[in-house]
This record gives C-alpha cells, structure tokens and sequence, in this order.
C-alpha cells in the first residue's frame, strides 16, 4: 500500500512540476465542449457530449502518462515492486487526473447545455467516479500495452474506445437520468453495469499488467 | 489436410445448392429469407473463432508456447473475416424484412462493436511486432471476450432508451426440417471452412518464423 | 431476390480476398526461401 502511495506521489510530482498531462487534456476537453456546444447546445446533449469529451480527454492523458516513463519505465521494473502496484499507481493517478478535468469541465457543461446540472452535482458525482474509475483502468491497461508499439497516441482510442463503449453508453444513461431528475433508483442498471466495468477492468489490470510491461 | 479441403468446399457447394433451389421459400418474409444459410453460419463460426482467440491467449500467456500465439493471431483474423460477413449479410437481409439497414439492437450492436475490437486486435499485432506485440494481443484477446456480456446489457439499456420503430420478429417456432438440415449444413460447411484456414494461415506464420529465425542466424 | 444475391455474392467476396492474401503471402514465403537458397549456394 505504501509503495502505490509512493508511486502515486511521485507521479503527481512530476506531473505538478510539467503540467504537460493536464494542460493537453484540459485544453483537449475545454475545446470538445465548446465544439460540442456550438454545434448542438441544450439540454438533451449535455450527457452525450461529457461522456464524449471525458474519453476523448482520457485518451490523449493517458497515452501521455505512460510516455513520461519511457526512460524510467525499466527502472521502474526493475524495482522491488510488485507489477500490479505499479498498474494500481498509474490506474490511480490517470484517474486523478482525468478527476480534475472533470469537475472542472463541469461549470462549462452548465454553462452551456443545460442549468440543470447545478442542481444535482452531488448525484452526479456517482457516475462521475464509477466513469472515471473504468476509464482510468481500462486506459491504462491498454496503455501499458501499446507504449512500446509504433503509433502509440493513434493506437490508444481506436483500442480503448469500442472497449470502453458500454461503460460510455452506460454513463450518458446515468447522467441523462440524473440531469432529467430521476430518482438513483431508476438508473440502477446503468450504474450497476459501471460497477462491473471497473470492477472488470481493475481486475484484469491487476491480474494481466504483469505479462503487459514484461521484457 | 487435402481431404478436409476438398471436404469443405464439397460441403459449401452442397450447401449452397440446397440453400438456394432446394430449401423452400418462407411464407412471409419470401425470398430474401435464404440469407439465413449465409448469416447463421458466419455468426457461428465467427464467435468460434472469438472463443479460440480467447483461449489460445489464456495458454499463451499460461504456457509461453508461440504456437498458441499463431493459432490465436489466425483466429482472430478469421473471426474478423466472419464478422464482416456476418454484419455485411445481415444489413442486406434487414433492408427487405425490416425495412432499415441498421438497427441497434442488442446482438447488432454487440457484434459491431466486436468487429472494431478484433480490428484494433490486428492493428495492435501489425504495429508491435515480437513477444512483446504477441503478449499485449493476448491481452487484448481475453479481455475482448470477457467485455463482450457488458456490450450487451449496455446495447440492451440502449434500447430501453431509445424505443426503436422497427418491428421486430418475435422469435419464431423452430425451423421446419425442411430449413434445418439446409441451415445444420451450412453451419458444417462454414466450421469445416474455418479449420481449413486455420490450418493454413498458422502453418504460413510458423514457416514465417522459421524463416526470420534462420535470416537472422545467418 | 437481388438482396440474396448480394448477400450470396458478398460473403463469396470477402471468402475470396482473405484467400488471395493468403496465396500473396505464400507466394511472398516462397520468394523468401529462394532467396535463402541461392545465398547459400553462393556461401
């Protein structure tokens, strides 16, 4: 537990010091909502156009975080750690990251598309984490498996969206449902098939990341 | 070998005839029901193919033996192959029967979503080559499969969200004997098809390999 | 019976192209044996 605190302090160091990851993503995101606001604004595609944005954003970071290692990514192995530590370390930090992007990318969608999403912040930050949480793993699975491959940022999204897809549809109905003010128990299921995605993805993380970076 | 070939293509030929003059018309959707005797099969053999890929992939990564690692690179091609048609029959076969090329209901969608994950799969294959490109196909592989009961219930909730027009035919009573046996052919034709392939294209990766190893030793 | 013949003659397409890529590159592999064979015989 101690070494994924270190591990995840280190990162978010780096990336404190750089900004690189955050900067492109939040550019990255900042630019989707107003091009997906001037295209087509209301309340209806607010939770389409997040979803969008998050994975689109989630993407372009998480091809980065790996990339940050590329010199040390050996050193790193070599260490006395256990390989799912690491996957847990990155899993983590990507999805801190892709947390910050979303909560402030949240006052545009309100802006923007629909007043609505004031209201219920506090609901909305369930599908919120359980979304941030699939794809922080699935990202960063699928980027641990391509950093080494030609055309790695090209690679990434063409990989990790079909993928990612019922956690995506799954999360535009929870949001949807939530910016429509239904009560949480009627976007059970959507919520519940988010759970088992990251439950899914955090697992096969843990369990495959060790084959993934070895030499 | 060459009797599983000519076997096959005997198989595919029979079939067809018998799909094709043999098998009588359905009474209500007509003629364009005999797409089934290409439809059913690819999507049999293509999830086939999915199940070995997936297998294949746990014993590579369990065992390191770069045979399972051919034989799950062959499948995967193949099941592309098999989804394509799959998905190129069935548009044809919706656009008279229920009037649009596309729905997205749950197995439509779950299959094209598939057809874009075993893409990436090759592309993964084509753009990392070595043990390397071989262990994250692998991984790509397994959690393909594993992905696929969550693409599902993710297209059903789709649906539930947005109510589709189109009608859709209640299944049915089981298929006449006179359709069947056409069909349980057909089925046989496109497995026998499928190994032959298999067959062929992990034997042409393995002389492949053989051939690398010994350019380099020279 | 346009569509079952387009469905019919799609499906013999797609048979088709993944046989010819696999008569390509058998033809490649060929290639690639002779031309170890006549840098051996010259070795």
């Amino acid at each position: 537990m101690s070494v994924i605190r270190l591990l995840v302090a280190k990162d978010l160091r780096l990336e404190w010091r750089t900004r690189e990851i955050l900067t492109t993503m939040g550019l990255l995101a900042l630019l989707l909502v107003i091009v997906l606001g001037a295209v087509k604004s209301g309340p209806g595609g607010a939770p389409a156009a997040m979803w969008v944005t998050y994975a689109f954003a989630a993407t372009l970071g998480f091809t980065r975080a790996f990339a940050i290692e590329q010199d040390h990514l050996t050193g790193l192995l070599m260490a006395p750690i256990d390989r799912s530590a690491v996957f847990a370390a990155k899993a983590l930090t990507n999805w801190v990251g892709l947390t910050v992007v979303q909560l402030f990318s949240l006052p545009l969608f309100g802006a923007l598309f629909t007043e609505a999403i004031w209201g219920r912040l506090g609901a909305l930050l369930l599908p919120l984490a359980l979304g941030g949480v699939g794809l922080a793993a699935a990202g960063t699975l699928f980027g641990g498996l391509i950093v080494q491959a030609r055309l790695r940022e090209a690679l990434l999204p063409i990989l990790m969206l079909p993928v990612a897809l019922p956690l995506v549809i799954a999360a535009v109905g929870a949001t949807a449902g939530i910016v429509d003010g239904l009560p949480l128990p009627a976007i059970g299921p959507q919520l519940k098939l988010m759970f088992l995605f990251d439950i899914l993805f955090v697992t096969a993380g843990l369990l495959l990341f060790d084959f993934v970076v070895e030499e | 070998m060459r009797a599983l070939i000519i076997l096959s293509v005997a198989l595919m030929l029979f079939g067809l005839c018998w799909a094709l003059l043999a098998a009588p018309t359905e009474l209500f959707q007509g003629v364009p029901q005999r797409i089934m005797y290409v439809h059913v099969p690819s999507v049999i053999a293509a999830y086939t193919a999915l199940l070995v890929v997936f297998v294949a992939s746990v014993v590579y990564l369990w065992r390191r033996d770069s045979n399972w690692d051919r034989v799950a690179q062959a499948s995967a091609e193949l099941g592309v192959l098999f989804i394509s048609m799959t998905l190129a029959s069935g548009a044809i076969w919706g656009k008279p029967v229920w009037g649009t090329w596309w729905t997205w209901d749950a197995r439509l969608t779950t299959t094209l979503i598939l057809w874009f994950i075993y893409v990436a799969y090759l592309i993964v294959r084509a753009w990392a080559p070595g043990p390397r490109g071989a262990r994250a196909a692998a991984v790509i592989g397994i959690v393909g499969v594993l992905d696929i009961p969550l693409i599902h219930w993710s297209a059903l909730l789709l649906r539930t969200l947005h109510p589709q027009p189109t009608v859709f035919r209640a299944a049915g009573p089981a298929l006449p004997g006179s359709m069947l046996v056409p069909l349980v052919i057909g089925i046989g034709a496109f497995l026998a098809v499928y190994a032959v392939l298999m067959v062929l294209r992990t034997r042409q990766e393995r002389t492949l390999q053989i051939l690398a190893e010994s350019l380099e030793g020279s | 019976m346009a569509y079952v013949s387009a469905a019919y003659l799609l499906a013999a397409l797609l048979f088709l192209a993944y046989v010819l890529s696999l008569r390509s590159r058998q033809r490649m592999i060929s290639d690639m044996i002779e031309a170890l064979r006549q840098r051996e015989g010259r070795a």
